[in-house]
């Protein structure tokens, strides 16, 4: 039986801790954080197991928590493409991070926009990565809000049944407000604290509920026995398989140009701690592994089933790992492992804020204001990353909330196309910046094309629900894939077309001579 | 491209080729406790990826010049 008491008193009590280490985070390794470097990047000092945390703190969100078991339970095993995404994330990661690392350091770089500035010598195209930045964290963060939501609505729902509406909303707003001020006063100081206790209740969670759901079912076995037939949950569908495949890449190669993960980066104390961590960030993914798997697991428990009976299909979904918490777990482990998914949504928000604070300060706001004072960065930076948290509240509502993934997956639909700039741009010179610009465009104008193509039935858009479409030869491919073709195509083929030497200064009267 | 060049990329293509490759862990047998291939194998992967990924970082480091101090890891 679900003892609610009992799971809101202990989870309130392990939030208590939560909010102490996120406000101790301003005095810990003490650094003036009215600089933009210390606020933002930690004074840049975090070392390989702190970085790993914290970058681990990129990977293991709401997404992993609520989206990936929620589409797997609905959708089958397609979703399981989150597990190789990770395995070759990192691997994408070493190619071209410590790259930028070191002239980040060398240069005084905080975001990936300050690089692409300095690199084309092009405050446009700057800008757009900026800008692009920005809007591709809004449905990410927007994610994190629907996991805490899930946590907030399946805990309550014992007190209050299907009247916990206002309940949920009151204590979201409450730890929204809470986020919001330790984000102002510790930044990414007290994200990286708060990153390490969610991480010890996660793993608690994950290896708790894996070992005894498992148990009680008697084996992994008997578990996949009870999944419906449809859809396939034993392996891809053929027909499925190249839109497998392309989310694995697509997002493989996304994950890193996203703006809060090149911050966890810069915020590494140095080359080598860096790459310590990330090449052993792939052994975090096996918990991810496991948390799609409850996907498939809630399927034996009779109980969560029934309890996700009582909300509506196009919600159900994302109670999955919740109602397993709550039916698997005693209820004072429930209410640890309950606030863990809850901080799991938290902590990211918090993170993704400050990285999109940083961009429109250095790379949007400074553009047009040159006598901006380090103190004046530092404070827009951070009244910034508060409004950011409640404008992607917005987003929650233009997706179904079982397809939560897609929020996901639209974010990486435009962030995607930074990967010519801001990838290729660490080892090449050699493209254009006008055909970069041109390129970003088509891939974001393309990709978003698509997603309304793909999503429109019958004549109407019925909220997001997919992220592939069949361009007609391979099959359904993941958007953000095609989407990046077009802008390698033309980002390249632009590059080879605009003259090597742009008419300078002297060529143009010149021209203008004989005319 | 000088051999160290090629041996680091590849330590980083390979496994992000077999990751990469659906068709090869598609199928349900072999299980491995009641796991279906497909999932223990790409399991077992994110393991296993980390050994090259190791191998790279100490290339690496030894390469650039970015040798770890004698005390590394701590934070």
């Amino acid at each position: 039986m679900v003892d609610s008491t009992t799971i809101i008193g202990v989870f309130v009590a392990f939030f208590a801790v939560f909010v102490f280490l996120g406000f101790y985070g301003s005095r810990w390794r003490k650094g003036d954080l009215s600089q933009l470097h210390e606020w933002a990047l930690a004074g840049r000092r975090l070392g390989t197991t702190l970085a790993f945390f914290l970058v681990g703190a990129d990977i293991y969100t709401a997404y992993t928590f609520v989206a990936v078991p929620s589409s797997l339970y609905a959708k089958g095993a397609l979703y399981f493409f989150a597990v190789p995404y990770v395995a070759i994330t990192f691997g994408v990661a070493l190619a071209f991070m410590p790259r930028l690392w070191s002239l980040s350091r060398k240069h005084g770089y905080i975001t990936g926009s300050d690089f692409v500035r300095d690199k084309f010598g092009s405050r446009l195209l700057a800008i757009l990565i900026a800008i692009t930045g920005i809007v591709a964290l809004l449905p990410y963060i927007a994610l994190q809000i629907v996991g805490m939501q899930a946590v907030l609505a399946a805990m309550l729902y014992g007190v209050a049944g299907s009247n916990s509406t206002l309940v949920e909303e009151i204590s979201l707003v409450i730890a929204f407000i809470i986020l919001a001020a330790f984000t102002f006063t510790s930044g990414l100081r007290g994200a990286t604290l708060t990153a390490v206790y969610k991480d010890i209740l996660i793993w608690l969670t994950v290896i708790v509920v894996i070992v005894s759901a498992v148990w009680s079912i008697g084996g992994f076995g008997q578990a996949f026995a009870n999944v419906p037939t449809s859809p396939n949950f034993l392996t891809v569908s053929s027909s499925l398989v190249p839109g497998y495949m392309t989310l694995v890449l697509g997002s493989a190669l996304a994950l890193y140009l996203y703006p809060h993960a090149v911050n966890g980066v810069l915020s590494a104390e140095s080359e080598h701690k860096l790459r310590m961590s990330t090449s052993l960030l792939p052994l975090y993914g096996i918990g991810l592994a496991f948390l799609a798997l409850f996907g498939v697991l809630v399927f034996s428990f009779p109980s969560a089933i029934s309890f996700l009976g009582n909300f509506p299909a196009s919600s159900r979904g994302i109670y999955v790992v919740p109602a397993l918490i709550l039916y698997t777990l005693p209820s004072w482990l429930a209410g640890i492992a309950l606030l863990g998914v809850f901080v799991g949504g938290l902590v990211p928000a918090a993170i993704m804020a400050i990285a999109q604070a940083n961009l429109l300060t250095r790379n949007i706001v400074k553009e047009f204001k040159k006598d901006l004072t380090p103190k004046g960065e530092s404070s827009i930076a951070k009244w910034a990353s508060a409004i950011f948290k409640f404008i992607a509240l917005g987003f929650v509502f233009a997706v179904p909330a079982t397809y939560a993934i897609q929020l996901q997956l639209l974010g990486g639909v435009l962030i995607l196309q930074l990967l010519p700039s801001l990838f290729l741009g660490l080892y090449t010179g050699w493209f254009r910046k006008e055909a970069l610009i041109v390129g970003l465009l088509a891939g974001i104008v393309s990709g978003l094309y698509m997603a309304v193509v793909a999503n429109t039935v019958n004549g109407s858009f019925g909220g997001f629900t997919t992220s592939l479409f069949n361009p007609g030869v391979f099959g359904a491919l993941y958007i953000a894939a095609i989407a990046l073709a077009i802008n390698l195509v033309v980002s390249i083929g632009g590059s080879l077309v605009i003259p090597r030497k742009m008419p300078g200064a002297t060529k143009i009267p010149a021209m203008l001579g004989t005319a | 491209m000088k051999r160290v060049q090629l041996l680091l990329l590849l330590l980083l293509l390979i496994p992000g080729i077999i990751n990469f490759a659906t068709p090869i862990y598609n199928s349900v047998d072999p299980t491995l406790g009641g796991l279906p291939f497909f999932y223990w194998f790409q399991i077992l992967m994110l393991a296993l990826s980390t050994l090259p990924y190791l191998v790279f970082t100490l290339i690496e480091d030894r390469r650039s010049g970015t040798n770890p101090p004698a005390r590394s890891g701590g934070s």
